[in-house]
């Protein structure tokens, strides 16, 4: 083993530092990435042209075309279009559609960024909800975990397994095929849905009733006082004499109810008015709200309450307009700022009408609170209005079938890009990242996607991340920090058997992934896994695959970002993750370990 | 209805002019008697209301919070007190806490210095400098109280309505220019002024009960709609929100409460 | 009758209320017009009084010219104020006309919701921006005020009463001025009459004595005249002498005594300003 030198104590430093940023985040990871690019040439840790090569390699490459086929499926509708059948096999069991869901979301997640998969199908998630009257909470965590554990089937499912072969190819090891891990994927998913159905009573957390809570905007439940839905009022013809001026954020403040539609005199009817907007005499109001409120507000403000639309009776009803449940995307540009900073109302022209996070529901002062990823905001507006906003991709919500702009005419081109690029791999065996530009270029060229939609659905957070990082690994690699470090632990923990070295190895790899993310754990655990793998006379290539896999076990901290979009949604708790998580990462080492074992008789 | 706020600087004939007002106008003058109500209501020694209604929180104190309890009780006090009645209030900082209700008239009496002076000369048996320096100590030890308590000086005449050098007017003068202006229409009470009133009263309420475990909430409430804003964390969050629950059942008027966490409280919150 | 000094934190606001109450109650207008003749008569530009007045030019106009021009434009002042029925806005007569019974020095707040709007609207500043800028330019005129007059104008105890336009609006202001008019406190006596005058003496001695002795205190009492200068024991006997033959030229001075001091402070002649009160 080489003694310490400078240039393992400066990898050393700077994989300490990179730690520590990664988990106080007082500089976003990506920015963090982009340092270390910088610092390993500088620190002459590694050459310029390697610093780099993360930019230009297969695995950077494979995630852009991932995440470029992924959004030319969804806007197509392909993935939404699954739904329908899915549920009609799953019938009205919970159980059944739980199973159902989540096999069909890992299916996709195989194929698609784990998050990508998570979030197209959220909306559809809460139709069912609504529809079968089953808590968000009982459908989100096992489809959510089954999301990532799909990600584990397929090499190009996630960011650590599309980064595997990059990091071997440096020791000079046998790539993985795309469907290798098929198996243990496949094994990690059943497992997983099992669990939640077997143990789903005591692991998920307990709901007050078994109905789903009906959400303003439904159709009227049997609770007519507080299910909310819209009135037409009348303010009599001296409503602002020898009074302040009434806005309609004053009555909103006030009566907890939304004015969605207004009549500026002398007859110009405005839907979704601004909260300044002043209510004049003797015009007509649309308010949305339960019925006691609209109740109390015609009482202490002398509206006349109509018996049904008469003003709005083509502005309000179904067809032009309704309420929506969003949910804040992750990475949206919404996350931290108000709705009154975004000047959301007077932008999209919609009245937000609650926000829900966690398990509590927002009625006053929503548009003062800081938003957060996951938090569920209820809009009313024009289907066109609404239409325009969900164009934005900041917020995730379901349209009415009818209104979507879905290019299904382009269904089947994208259907055929991605069978090509599945065709290419497996058949041709042709380079992975090869194929799958290919794939994505076809989509683009085919018109299922514009190139600027392309560019604009890239998370390019997650390509410099993975580029930073990799020039980290090289420098762990070159400089024998890792072989240093992987005889440390082998010290450490002494002769073990090949079988408990891997379980250390998916031991420290999800240890790793909860603390400073999947690609971080990945890409500085590969090179010591295999180190450490050559010391001990293991397959290194077993060591690597023990990495990329363990490092989708981030179950007990909502800190993926699977986790962090469906807590909202959920209403679930860190503790929540906690009890549920702990029960699935265990069960994640066992069947994985064992699966290894059996499949490669390690 | 209207009330008075008489706010005063030490030694500047301001509870005289309170009397006077109050006399003319047939309305009742308060001062001490809110802390007796607040010392009833919350079984909490009148000293120790006194004293936290006059010194600033010293560093102890701040840690423990025990002054901010002790305040929100007196102006709950306070609150409810004034929602009654034609009240002249010359006590403590009661135009801060009743700064948005419109049928509020906010006067501040002030005095020269030299005017000043003599007068604590002539009560404290002083000299000269020793009287100054004695005003001196009173009025930063106010100012102190005022911005630890409501993050403004109190000699901001922005606070204010109407300011009036009192020795230039004599009090009779004085207190007949206030009672002038607390007739003008534009502070009659209306019924939009009257439900802020009790949107007040109503805050201060949940506040009081909410202080002493969580010092460092602010309430605001319009129309019975209850918003405690706390900004700590989403586990300190949960705390309050379970305290809050309980609070429907034994305070009334509570339409709706929620807790938001993490968002800025506004100026008008209690 | 009484003269009324009106300040504001808006000029606009000031010389509104000034105009209406000068128009409703018969009172002489004095305000910014009067720069043009302080102009003529001093032969300085209209320009740097302006810049004197508010405190703006930055290094165009030294301290001691700053003192200069503002010592034309008090002494114009005082020679109108001298005359009564006199309402007087935006000439900062309240910080130099000090205890004179029958001058009711009132300022009047604008709205500071409505100014702050306006404010940010008219500069095309955000909201935040605009309070920033208003609370500079609040901390300068303080700055200002204090540096030429040894006063705060944001200091309430210099008034006589202060009003915001919040809930009581112009009309109420003028009808407050016009009861307190009203109140005996505020006749004219032969007393404050003198007061007036004496002031009026004083403020032509400075005018006479600034260009060549820049630090003094002038007092008047009737057509006796204390000078307080600060200069050195060298220089003592020519400085007595010089400001004895400038102040006896102004007409009406019978007497001058002159105090050399080495501190001005310790020149009784102006009242200290108030400091601040504070609650009970």
């Amino acid at each position: 083993m080489d003694a310490l030198n400078l240039d393992m104590i400066l990898v050393l430093v700077t994989i300490a530092v990179a730690v520590f940023l990664f988990i106080v985040e007082w500089i976003r990871i990506d920015v963090v990435a982009i340092l270390i690019m910088v610092a390993l040439p500088l620190m002459g840790l590694v050459t310029p042209k390697e610093a780099f090569c993360g930019l230009s390699s297969n695995a950077v490459v494979s995630i852009i075309a991932v995440i470029i086929i992924g959004a030319g499926l969804d806007k197509t509708g392909l993935v939404n279009n699954l739904v329908t059948p899915v549920l009609r096999v799953a019938g009205n069991s919970t159980s059944r559609i739980i199973t159902a869901i989540s096999v069909t979301v890992a299916g996709i997640s195989s194929f698609m960024q784990n998050i990508g998969a998570a979030a197209l199908f959220l909306p559809a998630i809460q139709r069912v909800s609504k529809k079968l009257k089953i808590p968000m909470s009982k459908l989100l965590m096992p489809i959510g975990f089954s999301a990532i554990l799909g990600g584990t089937m397929t090499l190009v499912g996630c960011s650590p397994l599309i980064l595997l072969n990059d990091l071997m190819a440096q020791f000079n090891l046998k790539p993985f095929g795309l469907f290798d891990v098929t198996p243990i994927g496949a094994a990690l998913v059943f497992s997983g849905i099992t669990c939640f159905i077997l143990l789903g009573r005591w692991i998920l957390p307990k709901t007050e009733t078994d109905e789903a809570e009906p959400k303003a905007g439904s159709e009227a439940s049997d609770d007519g006082d507080t299910a909310a839905d819209i009135y037409e009022l009348r303010t009599p013809k001296d409503y602002t004499h020898y009074r302040e001026p009434v806005t309609v954020g004053d009555l909103r403040e006030r009566y907890l109810v939304n004015v969605v539609a207004i009549v500026e005199p002398p007859d110009y009817k405005i839907v979704a008015p601004p909260s300044t907007m002043q209510v004049h005499s003797g015009v007509s109001v649309g308010v949305f709200g339960p019925k006691d409120a609209i109740e109390r507000l015609a009482k202490e403000e002398d509206l006349e309450l109509m018996p049904q639309l008469e003003v709005f009776a083509e502005e309000l009803t179904d067809q032009e307009s309704g309420t929506v449940e969003a949910v804040v995307a992750p990475r949206s540009d919404l996350v931290g700022r108000t709705l009154k900073e975004l000047e959301f109302d007077a932008r999209y022209q919609v009245t937000p009408i609650s926000l829900g996070r966690q398990d509590e529901t927002y009625l006053s002062d929503i548009a003062n609170m800081p938003l957060r990823v996951g938090d569920v905001l209820e809009l009313h507006g024009t289907w066109k209005r609404l239409q325009y906003l969900h164009q934005g991709g900041s917020l995730l919500f379901t349209m009415p079938v009818e209104i979507e702009e879905l290019k299904k005419d382009k269904a089947v081109f994208a259907g055929f890009w991605l069978a090509v690029a599945l065709i290419m791999v497996i058949v041709f065996k042709i380079n992975l990242s090869v194929c799958l530009m290919t794939g994505a270029l076809g989509m683009i060229v085919t018109r299922v996607i514009t190139i600027d939609d392309a560019y604009h659905a890239v998370d390019w957070r997650t390509v410099f991340l993975l580029a930073g990082l990799i020039p980290l690994g090289m420098a762990t690699e070159k400089t024998g920090t890792a072989a240093w470090i992987a005889n440390g632990v082998l010290q450490g923990i002494g002769p073990t058997s090949p079988i408990v070295l891997i379980g250390v190895i998916a031991l420290l790899a999800t240890f790793f992934t909860l603390v400073i993310s999947n690609v971080g754990a990945t890409v500085l655990l590969v090179p010591l896994a295999i180190n450490m793998a050559k010391a001990s006379g293991l397959d290194p290539r077993m060591a690597a695959l023990a990495v990329g896999l363990a490092t989708s076990n981030s179950f007990i901290l909502p800190t993926h970002q699977v986790n962090a979009l469906y807590m909202g949604p959920g209403g679930y708790r860190s503790t929540d993750f906690m009890k549920a998580g702990v029960v699935m990462s265990v069960l994640f080492l066992v069947v994985m370990v064992t699966m290894m074992s059996v499949l490669y008789g390690i | 209805m209207t009330v008075i706020t008489i706010s005063r600087g030490s030694k500047s004939m301001g509870t005289a002019v309170a009397d006077q007002v109050a006399e003319t106008l047939g309305y009742e003058c308060l001062s001490r008697a809110v802390l007796l109500e607040a010392s009833e209501q919350y079984d909490i020694p009148e000293i120790k209301l006194a004293k936290a209604m006059q010194d600033a929180p010293s560093i102890l104190e701040r840690l423990g919070h025990r002054k901010h309890s002790y305040v929100a009780c007196v102006q709950s006090a306070l609150a409810r007190h004034v929602a009654r009645d034609d009240i002249v209030y010359h006590g403590y900082a009661g135009h801060m806490l009743l700064k948005n209700v419109s049928h509020v008239v906010k006067v501040r009496i002030v005095a020269g210095m030299e005017h000043r002076v003599s007068i604590v000369m002539h009560q404290e048996s002083l000299s000269e400098a020793d009287a100054f320096h004695y005003i001196q100590k009173m009025d930063k030890g106010r100012q102190k109280w005022t911005k630890s308590l409501y993050g403004v000086d109190p000699t901001d005449v922005t606070l204010y309505d109407l300011v009036l050098n009192v020795p230039r007017f004599g009090m009779e003068d004085a207190a007949d220019l206030i009672c002038r202006s607390a007739r003008l229409k534009q502070f009659a009470s209306t019924p939009d002024s009257k439900r802020d009133m009790a949107d007040l009263v109503l805050a201060c309420e949940v506040k009081a009960a909410l202080v002493e475990e969580h010092p460092d909430v602010a309430v605001t409430s319009k129309s019975g709609n209850v918003l405690v804003y706390s900004a700590a964390g989403d586990r300190h969050g949960r705390k309050v929100r379970s305290q809050v629950e309980s609070l429907c059942q034994s305070i009334d008027g509570i339409n709706n409460i929620e807790v938001h966490v993490g968002a800025a409280a506004p100026e008008s919150a209690v | 009758m009484t003269s009324i000094l009106i300040s504001s934190d808006d000029q606009q606001v000031g010389e509104d209320i000034a105009h209406r109450l000068a128009e409703r109650e018969g009172y002489e207008y004095v305000g910014r017009s009067l720069l043009k003749d302080v102009a003529e008569k001093a032969e300085v530009s209209e320009e740097k009084l302006r810049w004197a007045l508010d405190g703006t030019g930055g290094r165009k106009v030294s301290k001691k010219e700053r003192d200069i021009l503002l010592s034309y434009i008090q002494a114009e002042t005082m020679e109108r104020l001298a005359r009564d029925n006199v309402v007087c806005a935006d000439l900062v007569a309240h910080l130099y006309v000090r205890d004179v019974s029958h001058v009711l020095q009132l300022r009047v707040l604008a709205n500071p919701e409505a100014r702050l709007e306006a404010y940010a609207a008219q500069n095309n500043l955000s909201r935040k921006k605009a309070k920033k800028t208003l609370e500079k330019d609040r901390a300068s005129r303080v700055r200002w005020s204090t540096e030429s007059f040894g006063v705060s104008e944001y200091d309430p105890a210099i008034y006589d009463i202060v009003v915001q336009l919040k809930q009581i609006d112009a009309d109420k202001v003028l009808q407050i001025i016009r009861d307190t008019a009203a109140f005996r406190g505020f006749q004219t006596m032969t007393y404050s009459r003198m007061c007036l005058q004496n002031l009026l003496l004083a403020s032509k001695v400075r005018v006479a004595l600034l260009p060549t002795y820049p630090e003094i205190r002038v007092k008047a009492d009737g057509n006796r005249v204390i000078v307080h200068v600060k200069c050195s024991k060298r220089h003592k006997p020519q400085t007595v002498s010089g400001i004895k033959e400038l102040a006896g030229n102004v007409e009406t001075v019978g007497l001058v005594e002159v105090h050399v001091v080495s501190n001005l402070r310790d020149a009784d002649v102006d009242a200290e300003p108030s400091p601040i009160t504070n609650d009970e």
